[in-house]
């Protein structure tokens, strides 16, 4: 066996090892439980529920559509949403619009528990079956979609929603979102004014 | 003689009960709620999607196995998909629609997963190849040495050494001289035969 070849066959199960020390140095700190929702770039699936505050009013997705917002998927029985819940209620101060999905819950504990907390949802929609959340891909509360005003989600957050998730992640999204809408609005006010010359 | 055999009998009772008592347990646990209405057909595609269909939540599960809520939805609405009459690639569609790819065990062939699908290949073709570089070198190698032995050349040529020697023995001071050299005739006369042996 020449040198070169014997210096290959000693010198491959190093490339091995130095290439999967690589990949397995940058999986570090990423948490392989959070999936790419297969809703991305999506509309919102058709649903016909009722509010959770009024059984007798029903909502579908046309009532979430308008602008860019969040829906926040939440219930009762899930700590972190809990956690999250000061949060939303800051960022709904602030001025954005936030829907809600109560998931898998009662109606009872779920609107105490928005007595008691605050409510910071524009509205929320009642999926007692889970139905609603299984055409959204939801598989663990609390998630929140970024929608934009078309009701498209255009991002899923898994986990927590604080400060810094707000900062660094939804906010530049929703804002890209919302300088979008309004450039689609100037570009239909031009052609409307188009029209009408 | 019965005080000797009590615990034996004792004991024999306590692991018949425990024998008896087990599978029970798990007959229990293994009653699923989904009725087919004698449907085999259906019970068993049921069966089959939801051993290929992997739990979101609760991942490396398939939903046949998990206890997961979530995993339970998903069964419930694969058993009315089946019912409603869809087939098994527009159930796995349905869900991979909502979860994505990772919800099926099988997954679909996209340069993402090409990994997935060629990698163990690789690391075969690589292994194979290695193997057979390492066995045809091995085999040059060995090429080089003679491959038979005329054994009947080499016993006459042992039988004219130890005649040459007797020789060499029987005219006395001059043996050592003439071994050397007869020495080296030996020498000579095995390398030709391992030419030949070529």
């Amino acid at each position: 066996m020449s040198t070169i070849t014997r210096n290959l066959l000693f010198g491959f199960p190093l490339v091995v090892f130095t290439a999967l020390a690589l990949v397995f140095f940058f999986a570090i700190g990423t948490d392989s439980s959070l999936l790419p929702s297969a809703r991305l770039g999506k509309p919102l699936p058709e649903f016909s529920l009722t509010l959770l505050s009024d059984e007798k009013q029903r909502v579908t997705e046309i009532q979430l559509q308008g602008q860019p917002a969040l829906l926040n998927v939440w219930a009762t029985w899930c700590p972190t949403c809990r956690v999250e819940h000061s949060a939303l209620n800051t960022l709904a101060e602030s001025g954005v619009v936030i829907y809600g999905l109560n998931y898998k819950d009662e109606r009872e504990a779920a609107l105490n528990y928005l007595a008691k907390l605050g409510d910071p949802y524009r509205l929320t929609v009642f999926d007692e079956t889970g139905d609603l959340g299984l055409d959204l891909g939801v598989y663990g509360a609390p998630e929140t979609y970024l929608l934009d005003a078309d009701g498209y989600v255009q991002y899923r957050h898994v986990g927590e929603v604080n400060d810094k998730v707000w900062k660094t992640i939804l906010e530049p999204k929703m804002l890209a979102l919302v300088s979008k809408q309004k450039g689609e609005l100037v570009h239909l006010n031009a052609k409307q004014e188009e029209g009408r010359q | 003689m019965s005080t000797k055999l009590l615990p034996l009998i004792v004991c024999c009772t306590l692991l018949l009960l425990s024998i008896l008592l087990v599978p029970a347990s798990g007959v229990y646990a293994a009653i699923e709620a989904y009725d087919f209405a004698g449907d085999r057909e259906k019970e068993r595609r049921f069966k089959s999607l939801i051993e290929e269909l992997r739990c979101p939540k609760c991942q490396n599960q398939n939903i046949a196995d998990s206890s997961a809520p979530l995993a339970k939805d998903l069964k419930d609405r694969v058993y009315k998909l089946i019912n409603e009459g869809m087939s098994d690639a527009e159930i796995t569609q349905y869900l991979v629609d909502r979860f994505g790819d990772f919800v099926s065990y099988r997954p679909p062939m996209n340069p993402s997963t090409w990994f997935l699908w060629f990698g163990p290949l690789c690391v075969l073709l690589i292994a194979f190849s290695v193997i057979v570089f390492r066995v045809t070198s091995k085999a040059k190698k060995t090429a080089n040495r003679p491959q038979s032995v005329d054994t009947q050349r080499v016993a006459q040529l042992l039988k004219t050494y130890v005649k040459e020697a007797e020789q060499i023995e029987t005219q006395g001071d001059s043996k050592i001289n003439s071994n050397d050299i007869d020495k080296d005739k030996h020498k000579v006369s095995v390398e030709s035969v391992n030419e030949e042996g070529k």
